[in-house]
């Protein structure tokens, strides 16, 4: 049954509800009426729905407090959406909604009786309480979650699609109410780019709804609205972060208007968060805007002009006026009587201390305002920075004008607009007057920060405790740091602290505004899954030739293509092909290159002949082993280098750095790594099949190991190494990308009367294994030199400089306290890459080493791998050692050379 | 966001940009330089509040390395250039 809108007043001027429509939606379970426009609050005010949510610790019923989505009294969950700000989210037909915090039910909340015994649960209570013993922990969380959460994340939920989106501006504008409208005519008249932010579905802030309440203005076409949007952060160079649904704004602009007006202040007093206690400002909104009086008999406590309006304001709906307690008169509020709404009030003169006590059920608190300067403390002062209206501390209306003509004109200026304005203000004339009382003192409950329950007497107990600075305040009592992100609480807990200390509120401080300045959901931030991959060329043929791809870095390759044991096999026996296009390739030229690889190289280059290749190590200034590939000289000025698949970028960034630092003096490098797609043709009928596909000389004699030729293979031009990572005979193919498909199909063509098989990243490492080649980053790592990789052979250290030289210099002298090595293990077992190897007995077994690559060998029927042992241990060929391994020790053997084909014929026949 | 001024491109993100450190001059002959000067220039940062000369890398641009002094202390890039080498 649908309830009845009681509590709706006559049609209101500017109202954003439609009265000619009605919709359903359930909250809790049962069934309401709703007109499009309404807010979830507003629908549920119009029916007389004064508690919505049950608070974080105590779970005391909550009810709206600022209608302006700044609080966190009336946070919802609707489906599996937790932390619904109620007053800013619009009723759509059939949404079920549902209270946060309530268990069983909102009426009837057994985790209530907390308040019970909330006097043994102080500030700082967590930290105390639940420390020891630690064993517990598990324990205590899993409760807390429980009685303390903020809505509940279904972990089965379809994500949403968030997007982002850049936009530029000349001058952005946050803030879409009389000040930023104006800013923004300003600026835009001077032909500036103008993007304005509101974070209401449409413009105008307080003129839609407040006593100084007046048409919109228009603004200058050309200006671009952003309503409904959110900006929650200031970053340099004034990047602003802003949210509308499920887009995230990334804004750069040239200067920055901060109109975002002003936040009206709680009263903390006995009771003060019981649902029926209000903001002028909620009030004026539910009036206003959707034609909803939140209460029959008001009371107001005021302490300016504002206040006496809202009265003014409710007297018109019809809503009787039970009392005005005025501040500046002498009497103000002592306590909110009621159990879960207001039923009464209790006021206390000022003067004598007398009370007296109405009957009421709605409170309206109108004591002061805090500028909303989140923005403005994120970005401190800077140039290009500007305010104006209520975050200026400026009320007035005609100022109000001034200012934000001014300010556009001003950030115009700064983006390059015309000249900054003569005209100046004098010093801000507060026309509003802020109540400088955070609290009144009484016998009840007090809460400073609605969020996470934390009341006066909570702060005084830790401003006693010795947290006397307001950051230690913030991070021990919690306050300011729950959803609201202190909007309601800031101001009054520095009140608070101030009176503690016996100090000026100046004296004081604030907290550091960090972002957001308000809740984010985390998608935003996220944006969509999306995962950057490179393929290769013929990444579509692996796919369709049943290739599991596997991610090496950005890139997708093929691990294998069904069976890695019988892809060694082809290689071995009779021929497979490898695409290997994700190696880093570079290209450099011109009379300076060998004297920069000899620098960037520990190998020598210099008499390097045309058309020879070289294997190629790169270590950093310690010496330790960065990267490696193979390196050819193709003309005397023409040198292609390779690099690793995962080093490619960093590889050449490097490069660059080290040639632009006063390396690279005649010398032009070009990456090429996209523009080539690579194939390895490996295996002892290669040369069979490569000579099926050019015209190009490719015995033995006339194209040995370690060579290189440009060659046309099946119609393209493509620059061909002999080399043998697989330790096979082998022939890479570097085709221009464009052609890589049709090579590599015309290779495969040829090869299939030779068995050819196409091999994949498994095979590959097997094949390599075998011969004992390592693979930079996984047989070394962050601190590995190349002498203790075993490299000593390749560092030529007669060479003038290079790098790590000095270092390997002292890694020669000391000798290396470790060294990679292979291994063969004696028994069946593998064991599994990363296991320590351990030596010693019971109490004195230590850790000496571990593996860093392990792998059966179809090749020799056993394991073999590569690993790191204290070099003396590694010295030794055939010195036994113990893998540690869960299921018992995995006895293994030092292996030195390779464990293949040793002296390498295979590659060089 | 830092809105860096590549000398090449002009104003972009900083998120395009790699940054290079600080400029640390490597000595003219390293294995002429003791070790402890070695190690200074290895490890060793200024780290100075004010204006640093520091390299950056338009990763997502020019692909060049560019020389930027930038306060450290409030973020003002002064200016941006290639180096003359």
């Amino acid at each position: 049954m649908a309830s009845s809108s009681s509590h709706r007043v006559p049609q209101q001027p500017g109202e954003v509800i439609d009265r000619s429509r009605t919709i359903q939606f359930t909250f809790n379970g049962r069934t309401y009426d709703a007109h499009p426009g309404d807010s979830i609050a507003s629908a549920l005010a119009a029916a007389g729905v004064q508690m919505i949510s049950r608070s974080f610790k105590y779970h005391r019923p909550r009810g709206i407090l600022c209608a302006a989505g700044q609080c966190p009294n009336c946070l919802v969950q609707i489906g599996d959406e937790p932390n619904v700000r109620s007053c800013q989210r619009q009723v759509e037909q059939g949404i079920a909604v549902r209270s946060q915090n309530a268990w069983p039910s909102l009426d009837f909340d057994l985790l209530s009786v907390t308040q019970l015994a909330s006097r043994f649960m102080p500030v700082g209570f967590y930290y105390k309480t639940f420390i020891r013993p630690l064993s517990l922990w598990p324990f205590y969380e899993d409760q807390l979650r429980h009685a303390a959460g903020l809505g509940v994340v279904d972990p089965h939920s379809h994500p949403a699609e968030f997007d982002k989106q850049f936009l530029h501006a000349d001058v952005a504008v946050v803030g879409g109410g009389p000040a930023g409208l104006g800013a923004a005519r300003a600026a835009a008249e001077r032909g500036a780019r103008v993007m304005i932010f509101d974070e209401n579905p449409v413009l105008g802030g307080h003129l839609r709804y407040s006593s100084s309440r007046a048409s919109v203005p228009a603004l200058p076409k050309g200006v671009e609205v952003f309503t409904g949007t959110t900006v929650v952060a200031w970053y340099t160079d004034h990047w602003l972060a802003a949210v509308r649904g499920q887009r995230f704004f990334k804004i750069r602009a040239k200067a920055v208007v901060t109109a975002t007006g002003a936040y009206e202040n709680p009263l903390v007093f006995d009771n003060n968060d019981l649902p029926g206690v209000m903001l002028g400002s909620a009030v004026q909104r539910l009036l206003r805007l959707h034609g909803v009086a939140p209460g029959r008999r008001a009371l107001i406590i005021t302490a300016n002009d504002h206040g006496l309006q809202v009265a003014a304001d409710l007297r018109a709906a019809g809503v009787e006026i039970v009392a005005v307690a005025d501040e500046r008169e002498g009497r103000t509020i002592q306590a909110a009587e009621g159990k879960r709404a207001v039923r009464g009030v209790v006021l206390k003169n000022l003067k004598t201390g007398a009370m007296e006590s109405f009957e009421c059920d709605l409170i309206v608190i109108s004591v002061g305002w805090t500028p909303a300067a989140g923005l403005l403390h994120m970005a401190k002062a800077k140039p290009g920075m500007f305010a104006a209206g209520r975050v200026n501390g400026t009320h007035d209306r005609a100022r109000t004008d001034t200012e934000g003509r001014l300010a556009g004109q001003a950030a115009a200026a700064h983006a390059g607009f015309g000249p900054a304005p003569a005209e100046t203000l004098s010093q801000t004339d507060q026309t509003q007057h802020t109540s400088p009382r955070a609290r009144v003192p009484g016998e009840g409950k007090r809460f400073v920060c609605f969020c996470e329950d934390v009341t006066d007497v909570d702060l005084e107990t830790a401003l006693a405790e010795g947290y006397d600075s307001i950051e230690l305040l913030k991070r021990y009592s919690t306050i300011s740091m729950g959803p609201c992100q202190g909007k309601m609480c800031h101001r009054n807990s520095i009140h608070i602290c101030a009176e503690a200390r016996g100090c000026a509120v100046q004296e004081i401080g604030r907290t550091t505004s960090r972002p957001p300045i308000s809740p984010v959901s985390l998608g935003s931030f996220a944006g969509r899954l999306m995962e950057p991959v490179q393929v290769s060329g013929v990444h579509e043929w692996h796919r369709q030739h049943g290739g599991k791809m596997m991610v090496s870095g950005l890139w997708l390759r093929p691990e294998h293509y069904g069976d890695p044991v019988a892809e060694v096999k082809a290689v071995r026996e009779r021929v497979g092909l490898i695409d290997v296009s994700t190696l880093g390739k570079i290209q450099f030229t011109g009379p300076g290159v060998p004297a920069l690889l000899e620098r960037l190289y520990v190998n020598q280059w210099r008499k390097l002949g045309v058309g020879r290749v070289r294997y190629a190590l790169m270590c950093n200034e310690e010496g330790v082993v960065v990267d490696d590939g193979v390196c050819a000289r193709l003309a005397e000025e023409e040198w292609y280098a390779t690099t690793t698949s995962s080093g490619a970028a960093a590889v050449f960034e490097v490069i660059q750095w080290w040639m632009q630092s006063g390396w690279g003096k005649g010398v032009h490098a070009t990456e090429l790594t996209e523009a080539f797609a690579a194939f390895n043709l490996a295996g002892p009928q290669s040369r069979a099949v490569l000579g099926k596909l050019t015209d190009g000389d490719v015995s033995n004699e006339a194209f040995p190991y370690m060579h290189f030729r440009l060659m046309r293979v099946a119609g393209v031009d493509c620059r061909v190494w002999r080399i043998g990572f697989t330790g096979e005979l082998s022939y890479e193919i570097h085709a221009p990308s464009g052609y890589g498909w049709h090579v590599w199909e015309a290779l495969l063509d040829a090869g299939k009367e030779f068995g050819i098989t196409p091999f994949g990243v498994e095979a590959q490492r097997v094949l390599r294994l075998e011969k004992a080649h390592i693979i930079v980053g996984q047989d070394t790592e962050a601190v590995s030199n190349a002498i203790a990789a075993g490299m000593e052979a390749l560092v030529k250290f007669e060479k003038d400089d290079f790098l790590g030289k000095r270092a390997l210099m002292r890694v020669a002298k000391d000798g290396p306290k470790q060294k990679l090595v292979g291994f063969q293990v004696t028994g069946n077992a593998i064991p599994e890459e990363g296991l320590q190897i351990v030596a010693g007995q019971n109490g004195s077994r230590k850790i000496i080493g571990w593996v860093t690559s392990s792998r059966f060998s179809p090749t020799l029927g056993h394991g073999i791998g590569l690993c790191w042992l204290p070099s003396e241990v590694a010295a030794q060929n055939g010195a036994r050692f113990s893998i540690h391994c869960d299921g018992g020790p995995i006895e293994a053997e030092v292996f030195h050379g390779a464990f293949f084909d040793p002296e390498g014929k295979r590659l060089k026949s | 966001m830092l809105l860096l001024h590549c000398p090449n491109c002009g104003p972009r993100n900083a998120g395009e940009f790699r940054f290079g450190g600080e400029v640390n001059p490597r000595p003219a002959n390293p294995t002429a330089t003791s070790d402890a000067d070695w190690a200074h220039y290895l490890y060793m940062r200024p780290n100075p509040l004010g204006v640093q000369k520091e390299w950056w890398f338009h990763r997502a641009g020019c692909g060049l390395w560019f020389l930027a002094e930038r306060h450290t202390g409030n973020n003002q890039v002064l200016k941006t250039y290639l180096p003359t080498t």
